[in-house]
């Protein structure tokens, strides 16, 4: 019983014990079949001549597992032994097996169906495997249930090969069961049934079924019999291709698959060519029941005929739909399917798709919002405070304001308090005629003073740092920004924690986002480089000074700041106010001698600097108390040139910033009194500095935008004593006059403007441009 | 996806497309695609002369790979905020979520 | 400052470009076209949106003869740059 060893490949792949010398021949046929090059007259095979040896290859160790899978050994097997029913048990494998062997098949008929080329051979598609479940009580009979691949022993001995007429496996089973079986009978003799479906064993037939065509040889009157009954031509294809003899009772099946004929018909136009082993499989299960169809009437013929086309219709529809059925595996589509899905996930995963179209959500959330208190989301917070762009200055307009509502703050209160010195200021002004502005007095056209001592600086941008230097303070400046950004980023995870009640405890993840928060922070501080030590002896710039001179930098500023603590900030103030002199916008925010306006380059610098820098310093000096001032003024005196200082728009922002603070903190009172003292003797040391230099203040040139000196000169003013504020009137009084000259010669807007420039100052001593004329 | 982004938020704006063949064609901007394609409506070409078979046309879409440059309304672009789209594009670590 | 090129090493191309982000930069094309300008965006395909830009020309004259090369300058003051055109991008120290 070794042979029973079979595992579920194809049977032409296993060997057979040469001890059943029966069942060795019936494979014998097959494989004498398949090699082709089998005459098919033959009388007679020899065993050795086609054995191919692979049954000496069996494994026969398993054998021990035969009586489980088929039962109780025991018993003999007797002569009906159920092969259908025991083959049925490895169908499923043996689909399988099938589907393998028709794709190789597939290909083979491609190329030889030339009549056909459209449709190549689209061989049991597998949608059509669930139709073709076997009909049981039918196929029980055996005639055709002999494909099964597992030898069967008994019959060997009944089917001695017996010269030209050797009996097939099924036809020896048909006759035992024939014989034993009588209810077979009955239902073997049934008319047709309409689609009918297959047997799983014919689907998995091995070739075996070709070789038994060869026993019954073609009987041309037969066929051309039925040809002449009108069958349709791929039926009469079949029959040439299968030369089944009518007569030959057991082989005309009561069956008929339609899809099967179909494909047939599709695959097996050329004639008389090699049978390919598939082709035959079907030539045999699948051919026309012809004693059938004789035997019809003509209605019944027309209705089959009918019937039969709308079948093939249908499963050439079916062909057509599973075409490419079995390209993919299982695994490609599982693959397939995760990117779908992690399509849809990140479609709908607001974050991510934050991330990309980051710039269009951004700006439209700035854009749409027409009215400013209307709250902006988490990413537009972050970019609002930052929109004005280069060239664009209505930041640099706020900052201005800003600047002015301070100096007007500490003008206002200084008027408040009762000032005896008015008098003596209105004497001293008194003194010049203003009766007569548009001829002023040729004395008061006082030379005007060249940028005294300074020798002409040289002003390529970022020329002190070498090339290599310049990428690696780029390099330094991007790694802001990633801190920078990473930083927003966790700020906005905020957003997804529980919300907190006051009164709760913070969670797990409060801790964890402060913790990581806390360490981004302190990580965009450290890239920021500005704790890095001052090396007085060093003339290289203090790195954080260094990447401050590119406007990415400037730009960042105001981001970072919020992210800062209060000791940060002042460190930051600090460091920007003790290299004030070689700021970047200061030292080549001097005008040269022969220079009416700044360079460009310089200018968009400046105006980046007031734009992004500025704000939030002020926003923090306008708070800080006074000792701070004290402090940030002392090291600017101590360590920064005031009066080169002075003499540049961002320069004289400082020192407006410092002085109208101090004016408005004493205006207010309650400051110490030392801290006051402090103050008027820091009051004292710059007002001294800028004696005689507070004509350099102003830029060259009389219609340019002069306004940010008017505020410094008023805030100083309003701090100053009597003889300050005469010396300062008396250095500047020509200048006054000739802005209130030049205003009215000015379109009546922009004169205005600048008178109400003037006013400021005028304002800050008591007096009122008005007042001149 | 930045660009196509940044040209989502210049829709209705007036922009030119210079096209590859030297073709200048300005118009406002109706609609972008993933590609860039671009579709222009109230359409004048720079060089009516040059180009007179396009005078009749009204509107216009440009497959985006013929365009050389799009002369854009300066006022309508944030800078800082592109510049920084472009930096977050280039770190993917910060596309995950930080 | 040294330790900053040590926190961020180059780890490809477009890193080089990400420097010169918000700065000149020059931009060479096809077509014998130059672009001098800030670099406001860009993206790995190298399109660009770049600022305050001044383009060059490079015309060879019709002539045979005259085969010397005039040039066209034309300004913008902002440009999106389709990638497929761009040769290089180089920074450009502010001169």
């Amino acid at each position: 019983m070794s042979f029973f060893g079979f595992d579920t490949s194809l049977p032409r792949d296993r060997g057979h014990p040469a001890a059943a010398p029966g069942f060795s021949q019936a494979t014998d046929h097959f494989a004498g079949l398949s090699n082709v090059d089998d005459d098919d007259d033959d009388d007679g095979i020899d065993f050795e001549d086609t054995y191919d040896g692979l049954g000496d290859k069996l494994d026969e160790k398993d054998d021990a597992f035969n009586d489980v899978t088929f039962g109780a050994l025991e018993e003999a097997i007797g002569k009906d032994f159920d092969f259908h029913g025991a083959t049925a048990r490895v169908a499923d494998a043996m689909e399988e097996e099938h589907e393998v062997f028709n794709r190789s098949a597939r290909n083979q008929s491609v190329a030889r169906v030339a009549a056909a080329p459209t449709q190549p051979a689209r061989v049991e598609p597998p949608t059509h495997v669930p139709v073709l479940r076997p009909d049981m009580s039918l196929w029980g009979s055996g005639p055709t249930a002999a494909p099964q691949p597992e030898p069967q022993p008994e019959p060997a001995p009944v089917a001695p090969p017996v010269g030209r007429k050797i009996l097939s496996l099924e036809e020896v089973e048909a006759q035992i069961l024939a014989n034993n079986e009588q209810r077979h009978q009955s239902s073997f003799q049934q008319p047709p049934a309409q689609g009918r479906q297959l047997p799983p064993q014919h689907q998995h037939i091995p070739p075996m079924v070709g070789p038994q065509l060869h026993q019954y040889p073609p009987q041309p009157h037969d066929l051309h019999q039925l040809q002449s009954q009108q069958f349709p031509a791929r039926i009469q294809s079949m029959l040439q291709r299968n030369q089944t003899p009518p007569q030959v009772q057991h082989h005309q099946i009561p069956e008929h698959h339609p899809g099967a004929v179909s494909l047939q018909q599709q695959r097996m136009q050329p004639m008389g060519q090699p049978l390919n082993p598939s082709r035959n499989q079907y030539g045999m299960t699948n051919h026309v029941p012809t004693p059938q169809l004789q035997k019809m009437t003509e209605a019944e013929k027309a209705r089959f005929l009918e019937e039969e086309s709308k079948r093939l219709k249908r499963n050439h529809k079916i062909a057509q739909l599973a075409r490419y059925n079995g390209l993919m595996t299982p695994a490609d589509k599982n693959f397939i399917t995760r990117i779908q899905l992690q399509h849809l996930v990140s479609i709908n995963n607001a974050e991510d798709n934050a991330n990309e179209d980051f710039y269009y959500i951004v700006h439209s959330a700035i854009r749409a919002r027409t009215n400013p208190q209307q709250p902006l989301n988490q990413f537009a917070q972050t970019y609002l405070f930052r929109q004005s762009a280069r060239g664009r200055n209505r930041q640099q307009d706020n900052h201005l304001q800003r600047m002015e509502q301070q100096v007007q703050r500490a003008v206002a209160a200084a008027k408040a308090r009762p000032k005896a010195s008015q008098l003596v200021l209105e004497g001293s002004l008194g003194k010049i005629s203003f009766s007569n502005v548009k001829t002023p007095r040729p004395m008061l056209n006082i030379k005007k003073s060249d940028a005294p001592g300074g020798e002409p600086i040289r002003r390529t941008q970022h020329s002190t740092f070498s090339s290599a230097d310049r990428k690696s303070l780029l390099r330094a400046i991007e790694n802001v920004y990633d801190a920078l950004l990473e930083l927003e980023v966790h700020e906005r995870e905020r957003a997804k924690l529980p919300i907190l009640m006051p009164d709760q405890q913070p969670q797990q993840a409060h801790v964890e986002w402060a913790e990581k928060r806390d360490q981004l922070a302190a990580k965009l501080w450290k890239e920021t480089k500005i704790m890095e030590p001052i090396d007085p002896t060093s003339t290289a710039t203090h790195p954080f000074i260094a990447i401050l001179s590119y406007s990415k930098m400037k730009r960042a500023v105001q981001r970072i700041f919020r992210h800062l603590d209060p000791e940060q900030r002042v460190t930051v103030l600090t460091m920007i106010v003790v290299h004030l002199g070689v700021l970047d916008v200061v030292k080549h925010g001097v005008y040269l001698p022969d220079e009416t306006q700044l360079p460009s380059a310089v200018r968009e610098e400046i105006e980046m600097f007031a734009a992004s820098v500025l704000p939030p310093l002020l926003g923090y000096v306008y708070e800080a108390p006074l000792s701070i001032v004290i402090g940030l003024l002392g090291i600017l005196l101590e360590r920064v040139d005031v009066v080169a200082v002075s003499k540049t728009k961002i320069g004289l922002a400082f020192l407006t910033m410092f002085s109208s603070r101090a004016e408005i903190v004493k205006q207010a009172g309650g400051a110490p009194e030392n801290e006051l003292q402090q103050w008027q003797m820091m009051y004292d040391r710059l007002f001294d500095s800028l004696q005689e230099h507070w004509m350099e203040c102003f830029p060259p040139g009389m219609f340019v935008d002069d306004v940010y000196v008017w505020q410094f000169l008023a805030s100083i003013a309003v701090g100053a004593n009597m003889p300050q504020q005469q010396a300062l009137v008396s250095a500047v009084k020509d200048r006054v006059m000739e802005n209130v000259r030049a205003s009215k010669t000015l379109p009546p807007e922009l004169g205005a403007q600048k008178s109400a420039n003037v006013n400021l100052f005028m304002r800050a001593i008591g007096l009122d441009v008005e007042l001149l004329g | 996806m930045l660009f196509f982004s940044f040209f989502k938020t210049l829709v209705d704006h007036e922009v030119t497309i210079e096209l590859k063949n030297d073709l200048s064609i300005r118009g406002t901007l109706k609609s972008v695609d993933q590609f860039l394609n671009i579709k222009l409506d109230d359409i004048m070409v720079l060089e009516e002369a040059k180009y007179p078979h396009l005078a009749a046309v009204r509107n216009v879409f440009i497959r985006g790979s013929v365009v050389r440059y799009v002369h854009l309304p300066a006022g309508a672009v944030d800078t800082a905020l592109l510049e920084d789209a472009t930096r977050r594009g280039m770190f993917p670590e910060f596309l995950a979520g930080g | 400052m040294s330790d900053a090129e040590d926190a961020s090493p180059i780890q490809e191309p477009l890193d080089l470009v990400r420097l010169s982000l918000d700065e000149q930069v020059f931009v060479k094309l096809r077509g014998d076209r130059e672009l001098r300008g800030r670099l406001h965006a860009y993206d790995s395909h190298c399109n660009l949106v770049l600022g305050d830009v001044e383009e060059t020309i490079y015309v060879v004259g019709d002539d045979e003869e005259d085969d010397s090369v005039k040039t066209i300058k034309k300004q913008s003051e902002m440009l999106f740059v389709r990638g497929d055109s761009v040769v290089l991008i180089s920074p450009q120290a502010q001169s």
